[in-house]
């Protein structure tokens, strides 16, 4: 197996992977899509909302915006320590929005949330989110968590992922595409981690097999 | 060379914005306005009060209409927007007010303005308080800027009248009937007056005399006998007035023949008079006969004895054209030709619907007045005489219902909200009076002179097909003008009248007809038809006038010139063309664009013109600039343009095979989208709205006028087409899970439920509030859980079937009832509003206002967020629908090598059977428009083809077939074959699972036959039907038949007599089994058996039939 850098920017990754089989890419892009964890909005409590946008919309594009991931210090709600389906400060990170528009027309962006650790806050200051009228308000608590692409599209830390295949070479030239919740080459690394992590817990499974 | 497309795209696109896409119903509801309603209170003028010998009559002045108002119930009058009209469940209308004079012998006493009743207002009509309001101040008002008007609100609910498409009226349609040995000539006329209408037939038979019907009189009617009742003596008089040609006058001989018993007026008219009055004395029978003729042939010529000659000059052409068919001078006529058929619109519709309603109320006040006077003497005040509601209540009856005069149903129909696009299209849907159960085949045939006026494409499937039209988007409908203004002008023009004109004109001139009716003859009639036009074009005649020059078709037959001037004709524009080059010029055009001039800026410049069916046969026509030749005299402004509404949202739809374009036409009505922008104030019973909506990437010119931009009803998509494990066969299509995740077609559904407290006779009445336990018809503590005080439910809660969504409290139905079962006397009963069984949602908004009869209405608008899953209908534009068959998730879906990955994947046997073309030149399209960032125009007609777009795809670095390499996402090889895949726009149908799933083991039953009840809503069974029960017994499977139909169905057991068979009765004094005819030694057996069958036993018994069931031991 041989990995050669093509390229590196802050978004986007490119490398040619050879000396493996297509399963082995596959498994590689297929696991950037839906296992690798990244940070998204999961909970939404919205105390005030008048806004013509309804709840559930609301909510559902909060959900869609990238959020900038530590994987250091979080755990995935489902493995926490804290066993709570409220989650613990290990397992969430709150962002808070409370806006009311001044303006006739008022654009709420994501840089009106404000994270409660500024680890884990959006990608980007200009998605918006809500248009207001004069005297809309809204004002939420979002409660962000880790998740998996295959659960929910939002937890997918990629907007590309793919690659092309040069039989002759045997080579493949990988694009990876980060929404900015990791970077890339972190995204291909726990791709790879967790990919070691299956190997083992499949070797141990087999070995039990093996004792019984 | 010439004018390039996009300019005559701007030229037609300010015909349509000055026309307007609804200007048809505003143009014709003003009419009715302005001169309509005059001219019906014109034709009764006087009203005479008979009060003994009391010379007072009524006359009637001038009505007014005021504007929309509302009257509360105390009283108080107010102006109201139709915002404000929808919510409250008020009608959109204005008063009227007419002027009365009561005049005492020949002393006209003094005027009174009197409230005469309320008129519906078409909203953006001249009254309508919409139609001075500027975009910003429509959105101020509840209103969509957008929205086209054209529409009525009776009682909230928005209506249209649909045009109606008759056969034109006043005009000889001559055709053969090839039944018998000898065919059969006949004429037929729909002679129209205002109010009535007669169906004249003039008939040709076998015997080769002619014969006339007409209303009044049951049986045919010599020919001759008609001319001499209308005052012609002499058969050579006769036959000079049917033709000049001795040839024709020789067919008359038979029907001469025919009338040799009455050879005189006098005996003619005695004739009639047989006929009507037979037996009575020669005087009643005279003016019987009289009275007949006059008010019912020909009436559209006049009612009075004074209009019978004029009425035979009509009869004597009549049986000239038959004459002459017969002859094979002279061509049958084409009832299907569009020169024959007019369009009713909303206006002549309501003028009918006045009429009678205004007439009812002259009678009334008539009667009134002359009960009042008799009693009181003189002092009398009309405006105490007269009922309002006699015209408010029938014709907003009418409105709300559709039941129009003479018993006509289905003329209103509810507005189509489901997108902006199946509004407007139902704003132009035109309807054929033809019956649906009948092939007509002709009728629903697409005809050449429908070019350019009604759709070619939007017609529904089915038993409407042909029967019901859409207008094209070049089509206009004629107002009409005054024809005795346009006779007049004739004979300043040298037209010669009949009696005026010599046998030479006569031979050789040709006759010229005002809608309908013989102005007289002229020397040159192409001339004649020429220097009109000419007029017309230099505005010395209205522009609403169309001339058709009809010359002789065979040797020996006659040149006619008509004149139409009458209401309802469509007709298009055309560039006008002289030597062979049309008159416009690019700076008429560029002048236009830059708004200095206006379209009817352009008539009166006398570069283009509006020409009817029938004018259009003068014509020479050219398609495009550069097939003009010296003989053309008109040419296209925009072959794209005889399209209608749903017809021009097709792209590239020359490439696809035709009935696939109709199809879709009938398919985008059903796409969700945004209807309206003001759906958050509306209360539609049920609406849908998409998420995202998008503009379409490909997209056509005619979207511009139509606004498709600003409301679409559907999303752009990456299409693949493969089959993919197959999930997607027949027509299924596999949709990327991940794009669902991201909101792709998430769409949210609204209902709206409405309670109100109505008042009750004695005091009694309604109330909202959260039921007592213990009350009648409660349903349980739960099912109320989420009342707030006032009894109605707390916005944003979360609601399921069955729950309560306004606790109402009503008085016992009947007071008496319950008396003697409960101590208290007669308590409350629960009539609380509930959820649908079958649905939920969240509450979304509460409406709390109150209804015209001043009662609390409350409206609860549900929403239900829908997110496309298994089962859910998707549509391309190309009449290509399917619904989903697997939702996959975005790493199982194969991928190009630029991370693209399908949202959709169609199969590829949904293509070659169905040859929609146009979808892969839309998917090329598509993509070629996402890479270089601008929309693709895919316009029928004026695309710049597949082959340019493949160009423009290679040069992209795509390959030019719109294929690409994918691979399998599942296993990560290359797939075997590229696949051809792209972006095409796709349209979410409001048929979703959600509200389609159903399931039942136990529940209700009905109550008259113990069977499970029909349908999702009530909980309903599944049919287990004949072929089902067929299978049954050809399996053998007896016990499982008797399982479905007896024991799972209405398994009953009745006590049968065994001696007599009849059924017996239980009593319960002697607490046991009774017959009444064995009585005492009756021996009572329990037999189960089907409820039905009871039914059935006891039905019969009822008929006087004794069904008796005779017992047998069970083996």
């Amino acid at each position: 197996m041989d990995i050669k850098l093509l390229s590196k920017e802050q978004d986007t990754l490119r490398f040619v992977l050879s000396g493996v089989k297509p399963a082995f890419a596959n498994a590689l892009r297929r696991i950037m899509l839906s296992e690798v964890p990244v940070m998204a909005i999961d909970d939404v409590m919205i105390l005030e909302n008048n806004s013509v946008m309804y709840d559930e919309i609301l909510a559902h594009r909060l959900g869609l915006i990238p959020i900038t991931t530590d994987l250091e210090s979080y755990n995935l709600p489902e493995e926490c320590t804290c066993k709570s389906e409220l989650g613990c400060s290990k397992c969430r990170a709150s962002l808070s929005l409370e806006i009311e528009a001044s303006d006739p027309v008022e654009v709420v962006y994501t840089s009106h949330l404000k994270p409660e650790n500024p680890d884990v806050r959006p990608v980007s200051d200009k998605i918006p989110i809500v248009k207001l009228a004069q005297g809309q308000r809204v004002k939420l608590e979002a409660f962000a968590r880790l998740g998996k692409g295959r659960t929910h599209a939002k937890w997918q830390p990629v907007s590309a992922a793919t690659y092309s295949y040069d039989e002759k070479a045997g080579t493949f030239t990988f694009l990876v595409e980060s929404t900015g919740a990791l970077p890339p080459e972190r995204i291909v690394l726990e791709a790879a981690r967790i990919i070691g992590a299956k190997s083992v817990d499949f070797q141990e499974q087999i070995g039990g097999l093996e004792k019984s | 060379m010439g004018i390039s497309v996009d300019h005559l795209w701007n030229l037609s696109k300010e015909f349509i914005r000055d026309s307007g896409l609804v200007r048809q119903h505003i143009d014709s509801y003003n009419d009715f306005v302005e001169r309509g309603l005059q001219a019906i209170v014109n034709e009764v003028a006087d009203l005479p009060i008979e009060i003994g010998d009391y010379p007072l009559k009524i006359k009637l002045g001038k009505i007014e209409i005021g504007a929309p108002r509302v009257i509360e119930v105390d009283g108080t009058e107010r102006s109201i927007y139709p915002a404000e009209a929808r919510i409250r469940n008020l009608t959109y209308s204005a008063p009227l007010h007419m002027e009365m004079i009561p005049v005492i012998g020949e002393r006209e006493g003094q005027p009174e303005m009197v409230y005469i009743g309320d008129l519906p207002v078409m909203l953006k009509s001249k009254i309508c308080l919409l139609s001075r309001l500027n975009p910003e101040e429509l959105v101020a008002v509840g209103e969509d800027q957008l929205d086209p008007g054209g529409y009525f609100i009776v009682n909230g609910s928005e209506r249209v009248i649909v045009a109606l498409e008759d056969l034109s009226a006043n005009r000889i349609l001559v055709d053969t009937e090839h039944t018998g040995v000898n065919p059969t000539y006949k004429a037929k006329i729909f002679s129209t007056t205002v109010g009535f209408r007669a169906r004249i037939e003039v008939t040709m038979k076998g015997d080769r005399a002619i014969y006339a019907t007409m209303p009044g009189i049951p049986s045919d009617i010599p020919l001759m006998i008609m001319m001499r009742a209308l005052g012609l003596e002499e058969d050579s008089k006769v036959a000079e007035l049917v033709s000049v040609d001795p040839k024709v006058q020789d067919e008359l001989e038979s029907s001469f023949e025919k009338a040799l018993e009455a050879n005189n007026p006098k005996d003619a008219l005695l004739y009639l008079g047989n006929r009507l009055a037979p037996g009575q004395v020669d005087e009643y029978r005279l003016r019987k006969a009289e009275s007949v003729l006059d008010r019912n042939f020909l009436p559209h010529l006049g009612r009075t004895p004074a209009d019978r000659r004029e009425k035979a000059l009509f009869l004597a052409e009549i049986a000239a054209r038959i004459i002459e068919v017969k002859r094979e001078i002279r061509t049958v006529d084409d009832k299907d030709h569009y020169a024959n058929k007019r369009l009713k619109l909303a206006g002549s519709l309501l003028a009918e619907l006045f009429r009678i309603s205004f007439r009812n109320l002259t009678r009334d006040l008539k009667y009134q007045l002359e009960r009042i006077t008799i009693r009181r003497h003189i002092e009398f005040s009309i405006a105490n005489a007269i009922r309002p509601g006699i015209i408010t209540e029938r014709v907003q009856h009418a409105i709300a219902t559709g039941n129009w005069v003479r018993g006509r149903i289905g003329v209103t129909q509810l507005l189509d909200r489901t997108n902006f696009i199946s509004t407007l299209s139902h704003l132009r849907r035109l309807q054929s009076p033809l019956s649906r159960s009948q092939p007509n085949l002709e009728a629903r045939d697409l005809h050449p002179t429908h070019y350019g006026r009604l759709c070619p494409n939007e017609t529904p499937e089915g038993s409407n097909c042909g029967l019901v039209k859409n207008l094209a988007l070049s089509s206009s409908i004629s107002v009409g003008i005054d024809p005795h203004e346009m006779v007049d002008r004739l004979r300043r023009m040298g037209v010669t009248t009949v009696e005026e004109a010599d046998r030479r004109l006569r031979g050789a001139g040709g006759k010229v007809f005002v809608d309908g009716i013989i102005a007289g003859y002229t020397k040159d009639p192409a001339a004649l038809a020429e220097e009109l036009r000419e007029y017309r074009r230099q505005g010395k005649i209205s522009t609403e006038v169309n001339v058709a020059f009809h010359p002789s078709e065979k040797e020996g037959g006659r040149d006619e010139l008509y004149v139409n001037c009458d209401a309802g004709r469509v007709r298009r524009p055309l560039l006008i063309v002289e030597d062979g080059l049309p008159r416009i010029s690019e700076d008429h055009i560029t002048q236009l664009e830059q708004g200095r001039v206006t379209w009817q800026d352009l008539l009166r410049m006398q570069v283009v013109e509006l020409l009817d069916a029938d004018e259009e046969e003068n014509t020479l026509v050219a398609m495009y600039e550069s097939d003009l030749r010296k003989d053309h005299t008109h040419l296209e402004i925009a072959p794209y343009a005889m399209n209608g509404i749903a017809g021009s949202l097709i792209p590239f739809p020359e490439h696809n095979q035709s009935p696939r374009n109709a199809y879709e036409s009938a398919m985008s009505k059903q796409a969700l989208g945004v209807f309206s922008t003001n759906f958050f104030t509306r209360v539609d019973s049920r609406s849908h709205l998409l998420h995202y909506p998008q503009a379409p990437i490909v997209d056509t010119r005619p979207m511009e006028v139509f606004n498709y931009h600003q409301r679409p009803s559907g999303q752009n998509v990456v299409v693949a087409i493969l089959s993919f494990q197959g999930y997607n066969m027949e027509d299924a299509i596999i949709v990327n899970k991940s794009s669902v995740d991201r909101g792709l077609f998430r769409s949210t559904f609204y209902r709206i439920y409405e309670a109100e407290s109505r008042q009750y006779l004695g005091g009694l009445r309604d109330k909202f509030e959260v039921p007592e336990a213990g009350i009648r018809g409660y349903r349980g503590d739960r099912y109320y859980r989420l009342l707030e005080e006032d009894g109605i439910i707390s916005p944003e809660s979360d609601v399921t079937g069955n729950t309560v969504l306004v606790g109402r409290t009503s008085p016992p139905r009947f007071l008496e009832e319950y008396r003697e079962f409960e101590v208290r006397g007669p308590t409350k009963r629960d009539s609380s509003v509930t959820m649908r069984p079958s649905e939920q949602g969240t509450i979304d908004q509460i409406f709390i206002t109150e209804s015209i009869e001043g009662s609390k209405l409350v409206k609860v608008k549900v929403r239900d967020l829908r997110v496309p899953e298994l089962g859910d209908k998707f549509a391309s534009r190309h009449g290509q629908k399917g619904v989903i068959g697997l939702l996959v998730p975005q790493e199982d879906m194969p991928f190009t090598v630029d991370g693209v990955v399908p949202d959709v994947v169609i199969n590829p046997h949904a293509i070659p059977s169905r040859m929609t073309i146009g979808q892969f030149v839309e998917t090329l399209g598509g993509k070629v428009a996402s890479q270089v960032g601008e929309l693709m125009d895919g316009t029928s007609f004026e695309n710049i083809g597949p082959h340019a777009i493949s160009e423009i795809l290679g040069k992209l670095g795509f390959q030019k077939s719109g294929r690409e390499t994918l691979y399998n996402g599942i296993t990560g090889e290359k797939l075997a074959a590229d696949l051809f895949i792209g972006v095409v726009y796709y349209q979410k149908l409001h048929h979703m699972v959600a509200d389609k799933m159903h399931a039942r083991a136990r529940g209700q039953v009905q109550m008259l036959t113990r069977q499970p009840t029909e349908g999702r809503a009530r909980g309903g069974g599944l049919r287990f039907g004949e072929m089902e029960r067929d299978c049954l017994i050809g399996h053998g499977a007896s016990a499982l038949l008797r399982d479905r139909l007896l024991e799972e169905s209405d398994k009953y057991t009745a006590y049968v007599c065994e001696i007599c068979g009849t059924l017996a009765y239980y009593d319960i004094k002697q607490n046991k089994y009774i017959c009444r005819i064995d009585g005492e030694k009756a021996t009572i057996s329990p037999v189960s058996i089907s409820y039905a069958f009871k039914l059935l036993v006891q039905e019969l018994m009822s008929l006087g039939i004794v069904p008796r069931l005779s017992l047998e031991e069970r083996a």
